[in-house]
C-alpha cells in the first residue's frame, strides 16, 4: 500500500503510460476477442495465419501484465514485439518513447519515499544530453539491424543466381531449409558481433582502471583458445562427412559379399545395426570434442581410418589384380563409389528436411 | 624510460592497428566470398566466409584488448 497521496499518483501515471502505449492493440483484442471465441476451432486457424493479429493478442496480454505488476521486463518485451504489429517490421517509435518515460518514471516511484520535500539537482546541459543519447542509441541500433537484415536478404537471394548447371546443388541452394539456416546463423553472429562491439565501445566512452585491470589480469580471460566460429554446424557437418565414408567402405565394400545372399529384410537389419555401432564407436572416441587431450586417441583413430581405408581398396581391386592389388591399391574406384554415396546422402537429407518441413508447414 | 614503458606505450596503438589491420583483411575476404558465390565456387566461396568470420572474431577479440588496455593506461596516468 502506497504512503502517500503522491507516490499513489506517480504509480497510477506510471501505468496510464503503459496503457496509452499499447492502447491500440489492446481495443484492437477487444473488439474481435469475441467474435473469434464464438467460432471455435476455426479461429485458430485464422489467428496462426495472421501473425500480426496473434501479436496485438499477445502484446495486449504483456500489456495487462506490465499494467498489473509494473515489471518493466514485461513491458520492454512487449515493446519489442510491437515491432511485428505491421505487416513489414517497423520501428514502435511511441512505444519505445512511452518506455523511456517510464523507466524515469519508475525510478522516480522506487526512489521517493512519500511526503519529502527535495530537490535534485542537475545541471542543464546534462539534461540538455539526456534527450538525444538514447534517441542516438535507437537511430544506431535500427541502422545496424537495417543494414544486417539487409546483408542478409542479399545473400539468400544471391543462392538463386547460381548457374542451373548443377542440379543437385541449385536444389540445395534454393531450398527453404538452406534459406533459414543461413538467416539464422547470420541472425546469431550478427548478435555476437554487436554485443561484442557495444562492449568495446562502452569501454572506449567510459574508461575504468579498476575493471580494465581486473580483465587483463583474469588468465582465463585473456588466454583464450583459439575456437573456430561455428563450431557446432562445423561439428555437424564434419560428423555427416566423417560418417558416411566410413559407413560405405563398411557396407558396400567390406561387406558386400556378406550381404549379398541374404534377403531384403535381413541386409537392412544388418545394414542399420552397422550404422548405429559405427556412430556408437565413433562418439566414444569423441576426437572433436577436445583435441589437445586426445592426442593418443587421435593418432589411433586416424591410423585405424587408414587401414580400413587400404583394406577396402585392396578388396576393390583384388578379384582384378590378384595379390597384385596390395601394391596398387584401387583408390580410384574406392572414392568413386564414396562420391556417388555422398551425392546420395545429401540429396536424401535434403528432400527429407525439406519434405517433413513442408508437412508440418515451417515452409511454404 | 625503460623497455617495459616502452612497449607498454606501443601497446596502446599497436592492438588497434593489429586489429583494424585484421579487421580489413575479414572483411576482404567476406567480399570475395560473395564475389566466388556468385561465380557459382561454392566450396569456395563458404571456405572464404569461414575465414573472414574467424578473422572477424579475433579482430574483435584483439580489440578488445587493446580497449582494456586503453583504459587502465588511461586512467592510470590520468
Amino acid at each position: 500500500m502506497p504512503k502517500s497521496i503522491n507516490r499513489l499518483v506517480l504509480i497510477i501515471f506510471s501505468r496510464l503510460i503503459i496503457l496509452a502505449a499499447f492502447y491500440k492493440e489492446m481495443v484492437l483484442t477487444l473488439n474481435t476477442l469475441p467474435i473469434f471465441l464464438g467460432r471455435g476451432l476455426s479461429a485458430l486457424y485464422i489467428l496462426f495465419s495472421n501473425i500480426s493479429y496473434l501479436i496485438s493478442i499477445l502484446i495486449s496480454i504483456l500489456a495487462v501484465a506490465a499494467i498489473t505488476t509494473g515489471s518493466f521486463y514485461v513491458f520492454a518485451i512487449a515493446v519489442i514485439l510491437s515491432a511485428f504489429t505491421c505487416i513489414k517490421p517497423c520501428l514502435p517509435l511511441i512505444q519505445i518513447i512511452s518506455f523511456l518515460v517510464y523507466l524515469v518514471v519508475d525510478t522516480i516511484v522506487t526512489s521517493y519515499r512519500g511526503l519529502e520535500y527535495t530537490s535534485v539537482k542537475t545541471r542543464f546541459i546534462d539534461i540538455v544530453k539526456s534527450f538525444p543519447i538514447p534517441l542516438i542509441l535507437i537511430l544506431l541500433s535500427t541502422i545496424v539491424t537495417t543494414l544486417v537484415t539487409f546483408a542478409i536478404v542479399s545473400i539468400v537471394n544471391m543462392s538463386t543466381t547460381i548457374p542451373k548447371s548443377n542440379p543437385r546443388l541449385y536444389i540445395i541452394m534454393t531450398s527453404h531449409i538452406t534459406r533459414i539456416i543461413v538467416s539464422l546463423v547470420g541472425i546469431i553472429y550478427a548478435y555476437n558481433v554487436a554485443r561484442k562491439v557495444g562492449e568495446i565501445t562502452a569501454v572506449f566512452i567510459m574508461p575504468s582502471s579498476k575493471t580494465a585491470l581486473y580483465e587483463l589480469s583474469n588468465d582465463e580471460d585473456i588466454n583464450v583458445m583459439f575456437t573456430p566460429i561455428f563450431r557446432w554446424l562445423l561439428y555437424i557437418s564434419l560428423a555427416a562427412i566423417l560418417y558416411t565414408p566410413v559407413y560405405t567402405i563398411v557396407l558396400d565394400v567390406l561387406l558386400i559379399d556378406l550381404l549379398k545372399g541374404l534377403s531384403d529384410l535381413m541386409k537392412n537389419i544388418i545394414s542399420a545395426i552397422t550404422y548405429v555401432t559405427l556412430i556408437v564407436i565413433c562418439r566414444s572416441l569423441d576426437i572433436f570434442s577436445d583435441p589437445h587431450l586426445g592426442v593418443k586417441r587421435l593418432v589411433i583413430t586416424s591410423i585405424a581410418l587408414l587401414i580400413l581405408v587400404y583394406i577396402a581398396a585392396v578388396k576393390l581391386v583384388f578379384p582384378y589384380y590378384g595379390l597384385g592389388a596390395i601394391t596398387s591399391p584401387g583408390f580410384q574406384e574406392l572414392s568413386e563409389i564414396i562420391q556417388k554415396n555422398y551425392i546420395d546422402f545429401s540429396t536424401t537429407v535434403i528432400t527429407l528436411i525439406t519434405t517433413f518441413s513442408k508437412l508440418i508447414g515451417v515452409v511454404p | 624510460m625503460s623497455k617495459l614503458v616502452i612497449l607498454r606505450k606501443s601497446l596502446l596503438y599497436l592492438l588497434p592497428a593489429i586489429s583494424i589491420t585484421i579487421l580489413a583483411l575479414s572483411v576482404y575476404l567476406l567480399l570475395a566470398s560473395v564475389g566466388y558465390m556468385e561465380r557459382g565456387f561454392i566450396g569456395t566461396s563458404l571456405l572464404s566466409a569461414l575465414i573472414g568470420f574467424a578473422l572477424l572474431s579475433a579482430s574483435l577479440y584483439i580489440m578488445r584488448l587493446a580497449a582494456y588496455v586503453y583504459a587502465a593506461e588511461k586512467t592510470a596516468s590520468g
